[in-house]
């Protein structure tokens, strides 16, 4: 048992009066102490503990306790990055593996010296992290999370039935409540993706964007936690992550600098996300900056901020979502921004970028939104659905917000807002919202697009429909027949589009693809059953309080 | 268990410290040969008997300064001095205030001086002609702000470099010197009050310590010895698992859960939570000074003075800043009330001994404390809140600096003129090869500055807010694991200095030659310590508690309520704290010819060797990849700086023969040339990236960024007249290749980056014009009583440009004026002087132009400093010989502060008129 090796390492700054030199001479001293009684392990077990080649030829490896396996900060942690690839395996008797420290792949660099230097320029030419289907992976404090760099790649691909999980010690232990967050960090993977926090020259259309020392300072990180990300490589790879949960993130690691459930740094498009679910976070539960990175079928409960947070030019997709907000906590739905800095930025710096092409593009299908119309708690801004500001040109089809399953607390509480440039996005049909359904007590929050138009009228006149809500309204068949959206248990389910009822009548259109806007439906393939957790009954920690 | 974090912090500092062994008990130097205690009593004396004529007024002004501009006509180079009577005259308070008033010189953010629009990075500043460290918490920059006027002797800016001083030259050096021994016996008590009128009578306040009126911490602040041997039990994990995990291993193995989390709240009753903030009636300024000295001949050849001074000054100030983002400015307003009070305590004590009159050693002794204490409730909204969502946030700050200021200089000159070459003792030795007033002499400059900012508290609230007006109705303590940081920070700062010079002067008919050399010392050793700690509650189990007051939030029951679910824990990055020295070792030679006291040239060089090293330390690492500081050598390698050089400097002075310039009693012209350097400052060498610990911005060092050159050039045009009138017009030029600058980089978010990157040149040129003028020749015109009056005035021009290049991180503007510098900036004085000597009375005005106060990125323009016009009046009655009655009005224009990003104002602050009087009872 090393892991108790204590080292206070002593600095000398020794100045000879003569000879006029600063000496450095920096000592270890090993002062570990081990008052713990012999838990030895039985010798000859094999161990299946995650290992990994240290450059000097030695086998590094984490150390099984229990069913689990402990890895101290010589393993890895912050400024003892993972430089060359490891396999974390699936554990029996689901043991997880317990990081004492960070976990970081790949160095960071900030200089496009220093990332030629290491081989490292476009990504996927860095070393390569595997989790095997089923593994849980688990972290014991507010300082400790993962950070995937550019170049490096995580590939964390689960199954249905061997879901991958990112969690806290808390967790694994049995001592975290359904909706206790900030119990480690979170993940930050970053890319050489396009971000509008650099200067580019050319532009997305004439396929001709180029940047040069685009090192953009990731969240919450200084020191040895900083990271780097974003480039003009919108197609880099960070590898590929399926059937992956995130629970109880967001710990602060820098001043005042909470983490997301993911932040999505400049992630490029050839990075596969099939099947990501993040639950009881304390930020958002997934933020992209900038990159092209696509989800297929992302489930966010219990988000205390914003479940989907775009930011900084992120053209990428979301197929399939399932937001569930928590009774009480939670912000927007999606808050979605065009260009980082916006506030600072004059109109022509901002059109300057748009006419580049790297504001955000996003474009989302088949989101069920269910928020809680609550009043600010503590710190979080109220329950509410879309925000969509600073320039953002986002294309959302078939997807509905349902804010009605509770009282409405005050006008925060809107389904839609569009804000400043946004506004003349809308006008100009670069904004564009089809077969979506609002079901909120407050329809919309802003004032009118810079041709007079209210928001409501031009979302209603441009393919939304809008339920109206005295205070709240169940929006399943069991309450009245007025608005009829969701339905089974939980409701989460969308009725056929068809069938729907809002104000007592068929919604007017029709879903741009399929016969239901929404994430799931009963008559469809339930891709959320069987892994995700808290949502459904066998396989949570609380039943929903909508249901 | 074994020492763990705080004896290995200290073991670390006791070794930083060795560096300085053996250097114990220090003194240091004043130049006794300067002007006596500042005071006018004697002056006074002999002007307010007999009838008064305007050479007699004047005189008054011109005697009082005349050693200074004779300095001045006398220095090799291009140098401005400000004595005593003059600060007197203008009622600065600090040095930052009184230095304004020179040619080329404006004062930012209260605190820098920035010499001809060259940054705080450009100008250097000495006591007593020594190098001194500084209380800044991440630079070497001095903040002149904490140097009183009252321990001040006079004020010399040298703006060309010569090569008897530090190469470390960009715009200019400032050297305060002090007050040395009296000519005779001397006392001095003054009693004085104030009132800044932006006080609205009751300010912020928070329950402090029983010594606060002193400036310094009764202990109550201070970081718990308890906490700091529990951070060792716990090998620095303070959360609940690295507890639960620390019980177990020492062979609790029945630990639970229950109990690390009871544990982990426990520790958070270390901390000081009795931060709530109230509203607390003030009391006008208090300002006392004593001081008292002597001068006695001992026998013959001996003689003996003294001087000893003490000051004690507390002030109330309220402060109201109010910040607008650029795009939404209605929308997204920061606004931060602040009180702060104030205790500055000086203590100074000189001794001086001189033999013959030829040889001289003096000591000064020096002891400042500057202690703010800031309770500040900021209300702000953002992209997230804006003003019509009728909700906001609100933080509550206390924070407790107190700065100190430790000086010992002692410092001797020995010449041996006839006196000394007679001397039965010298008569043993062959003396002819010691030239007549050859000189030695020599410093040692021992001196020691911390500050110390214990139980800095930050509280985050949520406030609900009135509709167009954002004024907040009501506002709740946040339920979070962040809600409330307490950081402890304590920087020492060391500096020696000691060096020793020849003079040696040889004259001819026609020649005069006097060379000189020395050598030169100087080292510095800085620890900066920073712990911090967050503590709050995921949820309350009454969410009504919140509504509460900071102590109430976090009282001990509160904490300890198992229904509460708080957690504390460290928190920051584990670099925030650094270690660092430097060294400078020096040797100069020059030589000084002047050729029938027309021509002069001094020409020298100096040659630098200099060393830095700066560390990122991590106070509380355990472990062997978490070390204290790092063992990588590779990484020890970057941390370091070396670099030696040569450092000329060549002025040439032409000097108007006497007498053919009849409308000038002296006029001289002088050319000015050197080459000098500009290095990165401590941390700035350093890879890692760090967190400012006042900005809270993220700075990211650069290993690769290399020192500045700088090459000045100055011409200088100098007029005096017999009636005390002066002119000077200066022009200068200055280029700079390879600039050190701050420029924003890219960073995630809301987060605001800097890093350090060298810009591809910069220049500045100008012209400074200075004059003083007595009103005599308007009394035909006027009548009599404008013989009483004169006016000084200045006016600097200049024009600056910093072309940023390739390594800068997108800019808005490649090509800009440097940060600070105004393309005017103007001083006008009009003094009166009563007939019968017992009134004097000034009235100042100063001015600068519009100036960048922060370089945009990235298409977001840049922030402009609007001007800013102050003026002065200082009023002064000596009804008696011993007695002195001053009063003051400061800022009576009342004029806001303002910086401008495209027409929109992003920052606003009244800093407030105020009144001061003084009585003063002197001999």
């Amino acid at each position: 048992m090393n892991r108790l090796a204590v080292a206070i390492a002593t600095l000398a700054l020794l100045s000879a009066c003569d000879g006029g030199d600063i000496i450095i001479q920096p000592s270890t001293t090993d002062a570990s102490v081990d008052n713990s009684s012999n838990t030895t392990q039985p010798v000859a077990e094999e161990n299946p503990c995650a290992s990994y080649l240290s450059t000097g030829g030695q086998t590094i490896q984490g150390e099984l306790s229990g069913n689990n396996c402990i890895y101290v900060p010589s393993f890895v942690d912050a400024g003892n990055n993972l430089t060359v690839n490891m396999t974390i395996p699936d554990l029996e008797n689901d043991g997880a593996h317990i990081f004492e420290g960070s976990l970081f792949v790949g160095k960071t660099y900030d200089t496009d010296e220093g990332l030629a230097g290491a081989g490292i320029t476009k990504g996927g030419d860095g070393p390569v992290l595997t989790v095997e289907a089923g593994a849980t992976l688990a972290f014991r404090s507010s300082g400790d999370f993962i950070i995937v760099n550019r170049g490096a790649q995580l590939f964390a691909v689960g199954t249905e039935d061997k879901p991958i999980t990112f969690t806290s010690v808390s967790d694994v232990e049995g001592t975290v409540g359904p909706e206790d967050v900030q119990q480690w960090g979170g993940i930050v993977i970053n890319g050489f993706g396009v971000t509008n926090k650099c200067q580019y020259t050319g532009s997305m259309s004439a396929g001709n964007l180029t940047t040069s020392d685009c090192h953009v300072d990731a969240e919450g990180a200084a020191g040895l936690d900083e990271s780097q990300y974003g480039g003009d490589n919108n197609e880099d790879s960070s590898g590929r992550l399926e059937y992956v949960i995130v629970k109880h993130t967001g710990a602060e690691v820098a001043n005042g600098d909470e983490l997301n459930g993911i932040s999505f740094g400049g992630v490029g498009s050839n990075t596969i996300i099939k099947n990501l679910q993040v639950y009881s976070t304390y930020d958002d539960g997934i933020e992209m900056f900038g990159g092209a990175v696509s989800f297929e079928n992302y489930v966010g409960v219990y988000v205390r901020d914003d479940s989907i947070d775009i930011d900084e030019g992120w053209s990428g997709s979301i197929t399939n979502a399932l937001v569930i907000q928590s009774e009480t906590l939670g912000n927007h739905c999606i808050e979605a921004d065009g260009i980082g800095s916006f506030s600072s930025l004059t109109s022509e710096a901002v059109e300057a970028t748009i006419k580049q092409g790297i504001n955000s593009r996003p474009t989302i299908s088949n989101l069920t939104c269910i928020v809680s119309p609550s009043a600010e708690q503590g710190n979080f801004d109220p329950g509410a659905g879309w925000r969509l500001r600073e320039g953002i040109f986002a294309t959302i089809n078939d997807s509905m917000v349902v804010g009605s399953f509770n009282s409405d607390s005050d006008d925060s509480n809107y389904c839609l807002r569009i804000d400043n440039r946004s506004k003349q996005a809308a006008q100009d049909g670069d904004l564009s919202l089809n077969s979506v359904i609002f079901a909120c007590a407050d329809r919309t929050r802003g004032n009118s697009l810079p041709n007079g138009t209210r928001v409501e009228d031009w979302a209603a006149a441009n393919g939304a429909v809008f339920a109206t809500i005295n205070d709240w309204a169940d929006p399943t068949p069991n309450a009245h027949t007025d608005l009829q959206l969701l339905q089974d248990t939980p409701p989460v389910y969308s009725i056929e589009y068809a069938t729907m009822s809002v104000d007592g009548e068929v919604p007017s259109g029709s879903p741009q693809n399929g016969v239901y806007i929404g994430a799931l439906s009963t008559a469809d393939i339930n891709w959320a059953m069987g892994w995700t957790y808290g949502i459904f009954e066998g396989n949570r920690g609380q039943s929903l309080w909508f249901e | 268990m074994k020492p763990r974090e705080p004896s290995a912090g200290a073991a670390v500092w006791t070794i930083a410290a060795a560096m300085f062994a053996g250097i114990a008990g220090a003194q240091d130097a004043v130049d006794t040969n300067e002007e006596a205690e500042g005071g006018s009593p004697t002056d006074r004396s002999t002007v307010s008997a007999g009838p008064i004529e305007e050479v007699v007024v004047l005189g008054r002004l011109i005697n009082s300064t005349q050693q200074l501009i004779n300095e001045r006509q006398d220095d090799e180079v291009v140098s401005d001095v400000m004595g005593s009577e003059m600060i007197s005259r203008l009622g600065d308070a600090t040095v930052a205030v009184a230095l304004r008033r020179i040619p080329g010189l404006s004062l930012v953010n209260e605190k820098f001086i920035y010499v001809r629009g060259l940054g705080e990075r450009y100008s250097s500043t000495l006591l007593n002609g020594a190098t001194i460290p500084s209380p800044d918490l991440t630079r070497n920059v001095i903040p002149v702000d904490i140097f009183p006027t009252s321990i001040v002797s006079s004020l010399r800016v040298q703006k060309a470099y010569s090569a008897d001083m530090p190469a470390a030259f960009g715009g200019g050096a400032v050297d305060i010197r002090t007050k040395g021994i009296p000519s005779g016996f001397t006392y001095a008590i003054e009693v004085g009050s104030g009132y800044n009128f932006e006080n609205d009578g009751d300010a912020y306040s928070y329950p402090g310590g029983g010594s606060d009126r002193w400036g310094t911490d009764n202990g109550s602040r201070a970081l718990s010895p308890q906490l700091e041997s529990e951070i060792g039990r716990f090998l620095g994990n303070l959360d609940v698992q690295g507890i639960l995990d620390r019980l177990r291993k020492e062979g609790n193995h029945d630990a639970t859960i229950e109990d690390a989390r009871r544990i982990n709240r426990e520790l958070a009753l270390h901390l000081n939570r009795n931060v709530s903030v109230a509203e607390e009636s003030i009391h006008p300024d208090l300002d006392l000074k004593a001081s008292i000295g002597n001068n006695v001949m001992l026998g013959d050849d001996w003689e003996v003075g003294f001087l000893f001074g003490a000051g004690y000054k507390t002030t109330w100030r309220e402060n109201e800043r109010l910040s607008r983002n650029f795009n939404f400015p209605d929308e997204r307003t920061d606004t931060k009330l602040e009180s702060t009070y104030t205790v500055d305590i000086t203590g100074t004590a000189n001794f001086g001994l001189s033999y013959l009159g030829e040889h001289e050693v003096t000591t000064t002794s020096l002891f400042l404390r500057n202690t703010d204490d800031e309770t500040t409730i900021r209300d702000f909204f953002n992209e997230n809140r804006e003003i019509s969502d009728e909700i906001g946030f609100r933080n509550y700050s206390v924070l407790f600096e107190e700065r100190e200021l430790i000086v010992h200089q002692v410092k001797g000159t020995h010449r041996f003129g006839d006196l000394t070459r007679e001397l039965p003792v010298v008569g043993w030795f062959d003396r002819s090869w010691i030239p007549l007033d050859a000189e030695v002499s020599w410093f040692h400059s021992d001196t020691v500055v911390q500050t110390d900012i214990p139980n800095q508290v930050t509280v985050k609230a949520q406030t609900v807010t009135a509709p167009t007006t954002g004024e907040v109705l009501s506002s709740v303590i946040n339920a979070d694991a962040s809600t409330s940081d307490f950081r402890f920070t304590l920087l020492d700062d060391d500096v020696l200095n000691y060096g020793w010079r020849f003079n040696i002067p040889v004259s001819t008919t026609n020649w005069f030659l006097e060379a000189s050399g020395g050598y030169e010392h100087a080292r510095k050793a800085r620890t900066y310590r920073q712990s911090q700690f967050r503590l709050g509650a995921f949820s309350v189990a009454d969410p009504r508690i919140l509504e509460g007051s900071i102590g109430e939030v976090f009282s001990d029951a509160s904490i300890m309520d198992p229904a509460n679910d708080f957690v504390f824990d460290r928190t920051g990055t584990n670099n925030q704290s650094y270690l660092a020295a430097t060294m400078t070792e020096a040797v100069f030679g020059k030589v000084d010819v002047t050729w029938k006291e027309v021509w002069r040239l001094a020409a020298g060089a100096r040659w630098e060797d200099y060393k830095q090293v700066a560390l990122d330390w991590n106070p509380y690492g355990f472990t062997i990849t978490d070390p204290v500081v790092t063992t990588d050598p590779e990484r020890l390698e970057q941390s370091t700086f070396a670099q030696d050089n040569i450092y000329p400097s060549v002025s040439l002075t032409w000097i108007a023969p006497f007498g053919q310039w009849e409308w000038a009693e002296r006029f001289q012209l002088r050319f000015g040339w050197s080459e000098t350097v500009v290095r990165p400052d401590l941390r700035e060498i350093t890879d890692a990236s760090y967190i400012d610990p006042i900005t809270d911005d993220l700075v990211d060092g650069n290993p690769s960024v290399i020192p500045s050159d700088v090459a000045n050039y100055d011409i200088r045009a100098e007029m005096f007249f017999t009636n005390g009138d002066n002119l000077t017009v200066s022009a200068f030029y200055k280029d700079i290749v390879n600039p050190i600058e701050f420029f924003e980089s890219a960073a995630s978010d809301t987060t605001v980056a800097r890093e350090i990157v060298n810009a591809t040149s910069a220049q500045v040129s100008g012209v400074e014009v200075e004059a003083l003028k007595e009103l005599s020749f308007l009394s035909g015109l006027l009548g009599d009583w404008i013989n009483m009056f004169f006016v000084q005035a200045n006016l600097t021009l200049q024009d600056s440009e910093l072309v940023a290049g390739e390594k800068a991180d997108a800019p808005t503007n490649d090509v800009r004026p440097l940060v600070g510098a105004s393309e005017y900036v103007a001083n006008a004085m009009l003094g009166f002087d009563s007939d019968d000597g017992r009134h004097t009375a000034t009235v100042v005005y100063n001015v600068f132009g519009e100036r960048l106060y922060v370089a945009g990125r990235l298409g977001a323009p840049d922030g402009y400093e609007q001007p800013y016009h102050s003026l002065d009046f200082t009023y002064s009655w000596f009804p008696t010989e011993a007695i002195t009655v001053k009063a003051k009005l400061r800022n009576i224009l009342d004029g806001t502060v303002e910086i401008e990003r495209e027409g929109v104002v992003v920052f606003s602050e009244q800093p407030g008129s105020s009144a001061s009087i003084s009585f003063k009872w002197a001999y």
